[in-house]
């Protein structure tokens, strides 16, 4: 860099502006132009235009303020042994995902990142993105390069499942303000192909200046075992409570097949524990497949259980040790266990108030036995409850709000986050009163008759329809109404309607307690509901929503978002979600995992631990387990079928504007000139003092001009 | 009782409120309605209508004009007939000088806009008299005369308007070349408004004065001047500039002041001693004052001249 440089050369040149300047403003500040200068014709001639500078000092500030930014914006260029040029910034992708623990893929990739990262290079950037559930900024351009060896080294791997697009994402977003003038993200990872998914429908965001290296190909697809979709159910069987519990096996054998490897039986064992105790044990031959790469099945094992405490379930598998010689294999390890819980067995309590004996039939303890306690009483002599365990749900029908204390026994249920259940089978003036408490309008013209109508539309989503979207609970479809009550909604929500759209079944929000309405009775005069193979299944779910259970769902993925609903009527501000120790059973707060999270509007909001296994969340203090979360890995996960040639990374991209080469050099030169500019600490320096000077001259120039003209 | 009413006047000028209209018309409009308002006595009642004849009354004949003396003593219904009083013709005669365009830091316009906006005003003020009006200036750029033709017709406040408008401040001393034209192109006796900062030799336009004077014209000069001029009230030694000439000078103005005020009222003296001589009516217009003084002196020489 040298003054014989153009832009140096003008930018010198430039100083000259201030002194134009400067001499201009001062000859228009004292001129005035007047009518006529006749009477002041004795008066001497002025010159045209004053050649010396009035005001050395506002000159002269003029003039560093012009210099020291020529010299801030030239800085750049002044080449030195302590100018660092950033040649190029570098996003890594580390793939933290289950599959990328194959063959120690992802310890490899951690390493040789690190590596880089305490080489130090002055003229790479390097940036580190963690590819999970979501994609985690890990290291940022900038941070201390030993620390950030540190944290990539010590970076554990997890088990979730993730996809490429929001990494990738975040990459572009980053290198968007970085320095380097050439710009790469590079992908370590297996290249799963189901990572690859959401390439359509997405707005490329990839700039064409952006270099992308992928990782290449492996030549084998690994064999695999996994296990997935845990699924336990309570049983009694002779009088003793047992669990059965069932999980789907799948082998993916190795493709293509080596000439050598002649396909041979793999033995291998499931094994469940309960506890941490082995309950059952199965052992299997698998038989090689001849055409297909993937197989899977379903293991079902049964123990007896204890039923007043909780199931924490466990399945693994284990292989021989020849299991890794031809097309068998266990290429990843940790989808070989699952994990899955069971809630204690307590049976819940209903108080029944009604005529119908189909509803009693239904709750007989020889239908409900150890799930629900039924207790029949009058509403003429409704049982004092005073000193007492109230019911968990109370269940009358419309005869039986004729009576005030079974009013008030609705109301206090309601009032302390109990359940009730109300059939509406009458409309008389009392009952419509109360349903109006209720936030329910029954018009009195109610019709006499009404043609045979079945369920038109439904909130499947709701807990007590969810179960029925599957076909072996029933098809409600099938259920007749002959009759019922018109009800209009005021302050409750409709579940389902009847094909001509009237609301058949409510759900009332008054109170912190639970309340279902009927628009009819549970008789055959109103439905043939009750002889329906739907009825006692519905009825138990309507019963256990109503008795206040969590709604939530309790298998989750590692790193999976999770919105806890906590049962009406809880208090707490606050859970703690812990780590179970399926051995005793109990929490370990010293565990890492160990997380206290906020509860807002009874649902608290946070991320599944990324190690899969049980997770105990406590409402309170104290070792009480409330609720368990299962967390296992993604079935998604143990698919290692891999992309490599894959054409994402091109739809991601965004199209080349057709600029030509002479103007992208001229891109990539004021590129490099703004990066060079950026990282000057003294060119900064150089243009705050610039505008200091301004500033100061800017004053300077007002006292000048008050004083001229006070 | 005179004191009382200029007060007033003055207090309903506010030359802020003038140098915040933009168009003439606005200006104009508030100049007359300002002085209307101010009279007690409408200016043009009693001037404009003289009675002419009788005739028989027709059905949906305006009850007023029924002669009811006429009808007592005859018991005759007559309708009496008036004829319009013959009108003046008035001409606005506008300098143009490059001079005319000076504003001093107090004035609400500059001296230009003052004559133009006071032109407006006394147009309208003769066309509620049904006197015909016309244009008469010199405009540097079309390198000649703007001639407007008198006339009475409402239309002519719009054309005089437009025409108004259009009048740009250019170049140096016109008066006289004005006052030639104007000689050439004037031969019925007409009432001549100037509206000039004469700051020109006043031997240059005596004669032509003189000539309109002999020709029956009826003048009247509204010298338009700014307090700058007048006072010469500049503190800062500065370099002035010559708006018509761009000569320069570096002049002290605490030094020259009592010099230049000396110069600049015998220069008045000159031009009032002239106008008093061949009786025209001179009135200094301040560009930072009210205008309604013009107007006054306006209507009184149009009462005279009837």
């Amino acid at each position: 860099m040298s003054i014989l440089y153009p832009l140096m050369a003008l930018g010198v040149l430039a100083v000259g502006i201030p002194i134009w300047l400067h001499l201009r403003r001062r000859d228009e500040s004292n001129l005035v132009e007047f009518s006529t200068l006749r009477f002041l014709d004795d008066q001497p001639i002025a010159k045209a235009r004053p050649m010396w500078p009035q005001n050395w000092p506002l000159l002269l500030l003029r003039m560093l303020a012009l210099l020291l930014l020529v010299a801030a914006f030239a800085w750049p260029y002044v080449e030195d042994q302590n100018t660092v040029i950033v040649d190029e910034s570098r996003v890594y992708i580390l793939d933290n995902t289950l599959s990328h623990q194959v063959d120690d893929s992802f310890q490899t990739a951690r390493d040789t990142i690190a590596t880089e990262l305490a080489a130090n290079d002055q003229r790479t950037q390097i940036a580190v993105i963690e590819l999970a559930t979501t994609a985690k900024t890990l290291v940022r351009f900038g941070d201390d390069p030993g620390v950030a060896a540190d944290t990539v080294r010590q970076l554990a791997p997890s088990a979730e499942h993730g996809n490429f697009l929001d990494a990738f994402r975040s990459a572009t977003e980053m290198l968007g303000t970085s320095l380097g003038t050439e710009r790469h993200i590079i992908l370590l990872s297996d290249s799963q192909a189901n990572q690859w998914a959401m390439r359509e429908n997405t707005t490329p965001f990839l700039q064409p200046n952006i270099k992308v290296s992928l990782p290449t190909s492996r030549k084998t697809t690994p064999a695999n075992l996994s296990l997935s979709d845990p699924i336990a159910r309570r049983t009694e069987r002779e009088g003793r409570p047992g669990l059965e519990a069932a999980v789907t096996l799948t082998q993916q054998v190795q493709t293509p097949r080596s000439a050598e490897s002649q396909p041979t039986p793999q033995k291998i064992s499931v094994i469940f524990l309960d506890r941490g105790r082995e309950v059952f044990r199965k052992d299997i031959t698998l038989e090689p497949k001849a055409n297909a790469s993937i197989a899977s099945g379903t293991v079902v094992a049964e123990w007896e259980a204890n039923a007043d405490q909780w199931v924490l379930g466990e399945v693994i598998v284990e292989t021989d040790g020849n299991a890794l010689a031809g097309n068998a294999g266990n290429a990843l390890t940790g989808d070989d266990r699952v994990v899955f819980s069971l809630p204690p067995q307590r049976a819940g309590r209903v108080e029944l108030i009604t005529d119908s004996l189909f509803l009693r039939r239904a709750l007989d303890p020889q239908v409900m036995k150890s799930r629900w306690k039924v207790q029949n009483s009058e509403s003429s002599v409704l049982v004092d409850r005073k000193g007492e365990t109230p019911p968990d749900v109370l269940c009358v029908d419309g005869q039986a709000l004729m009576s005030s204390k079974v009013r008030d026994a609705v109301r206090d249920d309601l009032s302390r986050g109990g359940g009730v259940m109300l059939m509406v089978d009458q409309a008389t003036p009392l009952i419509t009163g109360f349903l109006r408490e209720l936030g329910i309008e029954m018009p009195t013209d109610q019709p006499k008759s009404i043609s045979p109508a079945t369920f038109r539309y439904v909130f499947a989503e709701h807990p007590v329809f969810a179960p029925f979207q599957f076909a072996e609970m029933g098809n409600l479809k099938e259920i007749e109404f002959n009759r019922y009550r018109r009800l209009k909604v005021r302050e409750a929500s409709p579940l389902a309607f009847s094909a001509s759209g009237d609301p058949l079944l409510f759900e009332s929000m008054l109170g912190p307690g639970r309340m279902l309405v009927f628009a009819f009775a549970f008789e055959r005069q109103d439905t043939n509901w009750p002889i329906h193979p739907t009825f006692i299944p519905f009825l138990d779910k309507c019963l256990e929503y109503l008795r206040g259970q969590s709604t939530s769902v309790a298998g989750y993925e590692p790193g999976e978002s999770v919105a806890w609903e906590l049962p009406p009527g809880t208090m707490a501000e606050q859970i703690t979600v812990s780590r179970i120790d399926p051995t005793t059973g109990k929490t370990d707060s010293s565990e890492t995992d160990s997380v206290r999270i906020p509860v807002v509007n009874l649902t608290a909001n946070f991320l599944a631990s990324d190690r899969p296994g049980h997770y105990g969340i406590q409402y309170s203090e104290g070792d009480r387990i409330d609720a368990i979360l299962d967390v296992n890995p993604s079935p998604l996960e143990s698919d290692l079928s891999y992309e490599f040639a894959t054409t994402a990374v091109a739809s991601w991209t965004q199209p080349d504007d057709g600029r030509s080469l002479d103007s992208d050099l001229a891109t990539d030169a004021i590129q490099l000139a703004e990066s060079e500019a950026l990282q000057q600490p003294y060119g900064w320096y150089l243009i705050l003092a610039a505008l200091a000077a301004f500033v100061t001259e800017s004053i300077y120039g007002v006292v000048v001009s008050r004083k001229a003209n006070p | 009782m005179a004191v009382r009413q200029h007060k007033r006047l003055i207090d309903r000028f506010d030359p802020k409120v003038m140098s915040l209209l933009l168009s003439l018309d606005m200006k104009a409009r508030y100049i007359v309605e300002g002085f209307l308002h101010g009279l007690h006595k409408s200016p043009f009642h009693g001037i404009s209508v003289e009675f002419s004849e009788y005739r028989d009354y027709q059905p949906g004949d305006d009850l007023r004009h029924l002669d009811w003396q006429l009808y007592a003593r005859s018991n005759r219904l007559c309708v009496k007939k008036y004829t319009q009083e013959t009108n003046v013709r008035i001409y606005l005669v506008i300098d143009t000088s490059g001079s005319m365009n000076y504003q001093g830091s107090d004035a609400w316009a500059s001296k230009l806009e003052v004559a133009k906006a006071v032109a407006a005003a006394m147009t309208s003020l003769a066309l509620r008299q049904n006197d015909a009006v016309g244009l008469l200036t010199m405009d540097e750029m079309a390198q000649g005369s703007e001639f407007i033709r008198p006339s009475q017709k409402p239309s002519q406040f719009g054309i005089m308007l437009g025409h108004l408008q259009k009048i740009q401040p250019a170049g140096g001393p016109r008066l006289a070349e004005l006052l030639k034209h104007m000689l050439r192109l004037i031969h019925r006796r007409s009432v001549i408004l100037f509206f000039s900062d004469l700051l020109e030799d006043v031997d240059g336009i005596r004669e032509s004065f003189q000539q309109l004077r002999f020709l029956g014209h009826e003048c009247l000069v509204f010298q338009v001047l700014d307090r700058d001029e007048l006072e010469f009230p500049f503190e800062q030694s500065s370099v002035f500039r010559d708006s018509e000439t761009q000569e320069r000078r570096a002049v002290d103005p605490n030094a020259v002041r009592d010099r230049y005020l000396k110069r600049f009222d015998s220069f008045l003296k000159e031009y009032q001693d002239l106008f008093q001589s061949l009786e025209i009516p001179h009135c200094v217009l301040r560009t930072n004052q009210e205008p309604w003084q013009a107007l006054s002196l306006f209507l009184h020489e149009r009462q005279r001249l009837m």
